[in-house]
């Protein structure tokens, strides 16, 4: 009877925890809201390279940040999975709120937030491997092992990437081997292999040609329909392009934000007019 | 341009090139000299003999009195200016040998000859009792033969004659009875085992120790007074001359090694000391090869969700390999040219058959020890020096290649 009571403990206890995950998941993304960020301060020693930043970035929307060089953009981006944290000098206040929990408290683990945030850089850096084990990087590390579950996650990430065409022949030829376009949605495709739900892009199409940037640009609007992107870009014509929001950053502040059409039309701020009226930058 | 300015950028092209070419020079007379004196002493009993010579001394056995004369026919192959003895059929010349001492040297000896046949017994040295018939490249020093009328006579190169004189006066004999020869030595198999025994423990101590310095250093340390000093400490050893590791190697390792239960000069000792003296440079250059690694590949890895463990060894590590294989090479390569901190630790006296508990000499102590007596023997140190460079360069190919292998395995794998 004891053992009966205690099962039936147990039971319950389980449905209290089901309504927990699924009120957890209700809290996932309040309002379609991937990351709340408030009051958010980031020194480099003694130097502020943030300052009292409030925004919330929008679930599976593809949002810019703009400014100058220096204005603290990339810096904000690296915030968002902690990659901050490689540099020593470095120290975040404030709070970014992922769904429902603070990834800025030391009790986040960083490893599995980066999994769940997937970033692309500046520059296309694969490892100097194959492509299959550059797509497949990620799910290794995790452990996985399973070769055919491999190659299909390799396969899925490279055709979300728009890569599959391209490289499917050749899968064991080295990443090196590929035009600088191709590396750069490689990286994506690397970054998609582990199913993430947020995708941080840092000046992705910066270092690569007209037709290899609007191909990448083509494929962050496919990619939105399942992810939220957040992307850093020096070119205007691309955040209007391609964003649904935009911040303009200026000095470590952040001078507005709103819609893109808003913040390209009818900007609020005359500094941010001038801005994109190319003023200065 | 002016003509002076001509003649200028004349003299400044010309006056580097030359100092270019300088190098060149050097290097093509070094191994043009190595090759003059070392070449035509290598063959391949070099790299099986022993180094030690072995003397025998021999008589008839028992079941014959003595070798009876008989008549043979020279050789049509046997060049006209070698003496050959038509009663016993062996032919003999004189010669410098490895050892730089004069010797006769058998260079032909008939298959029918009474030498050749298993009735010759050893009497004294190494091969005592054993058979011990003429075998082509064992040196004569003494024949005990009987003349025409019954007396024993002795001839050879202890009795101050040549080849030729010795031929001559066995003609007038009619049996031999015993001799006294020699299997030169001079062979360099003990040396090159120890020198591999000593490159493979040497590598196998201070390697995963280096590696893993490196990385403390380059990846894991902060930037602070600490490290700062460990940096300074490890640039100030790897300019102690080696002679100063090998005393610390006699004082401080040796009590160690002997309490492991090896007792005196040992090649163990000799590693251990190596090992240390090795890690100041492996550590430097395993350093270099992690900085190469682009900060990127380790970004990216971070990114993809990776522990820091996991980028080190799937990524960092992989591309730093080409750099750490030269780190290796240049390990080996320090190994097998050191003789200084050597020689107090591994002794300089050739062991034929070394092992790892025993003391021996490389190819390097070799080379010192020929060159340290009073009879400098330039020809074998040149020859010893040949197999050294052969060993840098096979090193230098074999790393060469395996980093082609592991660049082309690297594209080949899927997981």
């Amino acid at each position: 009877m004891k053992f009966m009571n205690r099962l039936k403990q147990n039971k319950d206890i389980s449905t209290d925890s089901d309504i927990i995950s699924a009120q957890s998941a209700l809290v996932d993304n309040p309002d379609g809201v991937a990351f709340d960020i408030r009051d958010l301060n980031l020194y480099y020693d003694d130097f502020q390279a943030l300052k009292d930043i409030n925004m919330e970035i929008k679930d599976r929307s593809v949002t810019a940040f703009i400014g100058p060089s220096g204005c603290g953009k990339s810096t904000l981006l690296r915030c968002l999975n902690r990659m901050n944290d490689l540099i020593e000098s470095s120290r975040v206040e404030g709070e970014i709120i992922h769904k429902g929990q603070n990834i800025n408290s030391p009790d986040t683990d960083v490893v599995k937030l980066r999994t769940e945030i997937g970033m692309v850089f500046q520059q296309p850096n694969p490892f100097p491997k194959s492509i299959f084990d550059n797509a497949a990087y990620g799910l290794v590390c995790q452990g996985h092992k399973n070769k055919s579950f491999l190659r299909e996650a390799v396969e899925e990430a490279l055709i979300k990437a728009a890569l599959w065409d391209e490289v499917k022949d050749h899968l064991k030829r080295n990443a090196d081997s590929l035009s600088g376009g191709q590396q750069q949605r490689l990286c994506i495709a690397r970054a998609i292999a582990l199913n993430p739900e947020i995708i941080l892009m840092d000046e992705p199409t910066s270092a690569l040609d007209p037709i290899a940037t609007s191909r990448i640009e083509d494929l962050i609007t496919q990619l939105k329909q399942e992810y939220t992107i957040v992307i850093v870009t020096h070119s205007m014509s691309q955040a209007a392009r391609v964003s649904d929001e935009t911040a303009f950053f200026l000095l470590g502040d952040l001078i507005e934000f709103d819609t893109t059409d808003n913040i390209f039309q009818n900007p609020r701020d005359s500094r941010t007019e001038d801005y994109i009226s190319g003023k200065f930058g | 341009m002016t003509n002076s300015r001509k003649f200028k950028n004349f003299l400044r092209s010309g006056s580097t090139l030359l100092a270019t070419l300088l190098v060149v020079f050097v290097l093509v007379s070094v191994i043009a000299y190595i090759f003059s004196n070392g070449w035509g002493t290598l063959d391949a009993s070099m790299f099986s003999g022993d180094y030690y010579a072995t003397n025998i001394l021999a008589r008839t056995d028992e079941s014959i009195e003595a070798l009876e004369a008989g008549s043979f026919d020279r050789p049509a192959a046997l060049d006209a200016d070698i003496p050959f003895s038509s009663n016993y059929g062996f032919a003999i010349r004189d010669e410098v040998n490895r050892e730089n001492n004069k010797v006769q040297s058998l260079v032909y000896v008939d298959p029918n000859s009474p030498l050749a046949h298993n009735m010759v017994i050893a009497t004294a040295g190494n091969k005592q009792g054993k058979k011990a018939p003429f075998e082509v490249g064992t040196t004569l020093l003494v024949v005990d033969a009987l003349d025409l009328e019954g007396n024993r006579t002795s001839h050879g190169q202890r009795k101050g004659e040549s080849a030729e004189e010795l031929v001559a006066a066995l003609d007038e004999t009619i049996a031999i009875t015993g001799y006294q020869s020699q299997i030169p030595g001079g062979g360099i198999r003990g040396p090159i085992i120890s020198t591999l025994i000593l490159i493979g423990m040497s590598m196998l101590f201070s390697m995963p120790i280096a590696l893993s310095a490196a990385i403390y250093l380059q990846r894991l340390a902060k930037d602070n007074r600490f490290t700062r000093a460990i940096r300074t400490s490890i640039n100030l050893l790897a300019g102690v001359p080696s002679i100063i590791f090998g005393m610390m190697g006699i004082t401080v390792i040796f009590p160690i090694v002997q309490a492991l239960g090896v007792d005196g000069l040992s090649l163990l000792l000799g590693s251990l000391t190596m090992s240390i003296m090795l890690l100041p440079i492996l550590i430097r250059q395993s350093e270099e090869a992690l900085a190469s690694v682009p900060p990127s590949y380790t970004m990216a890895s971070l990114a993809l969700g990776a522990t820091e463990t996991q980028t080190l060894f799937k990524v960092v590590l992989p591309a730093a390999l080409p750099g750490i294989l030269s780190a290796f090479l240049l390990g080996i390569s320090r190994v097998i040219g050191e003789s200084a901190a050597l020689i107090f630790t591994i002794g300089t006296a050739v062991n034929e058959a070394p092992s790892l508990t025993g003391s021996g000499s490389t190819l390097a102590v070799l080379i010192w020890n020929l060159m340290g007596g009073e009879t400098p023997n330039f020809r074998l140190a040149s020859a010893v020096s040949l197999v050294i460079l052969a060993i840098v360069l096979i090193l230098n190919i074999t790393v060469k290649i395996i980093v082609g292998f592991t660049r082309k395995e690297e594209t080949k794998k899927v997981f």
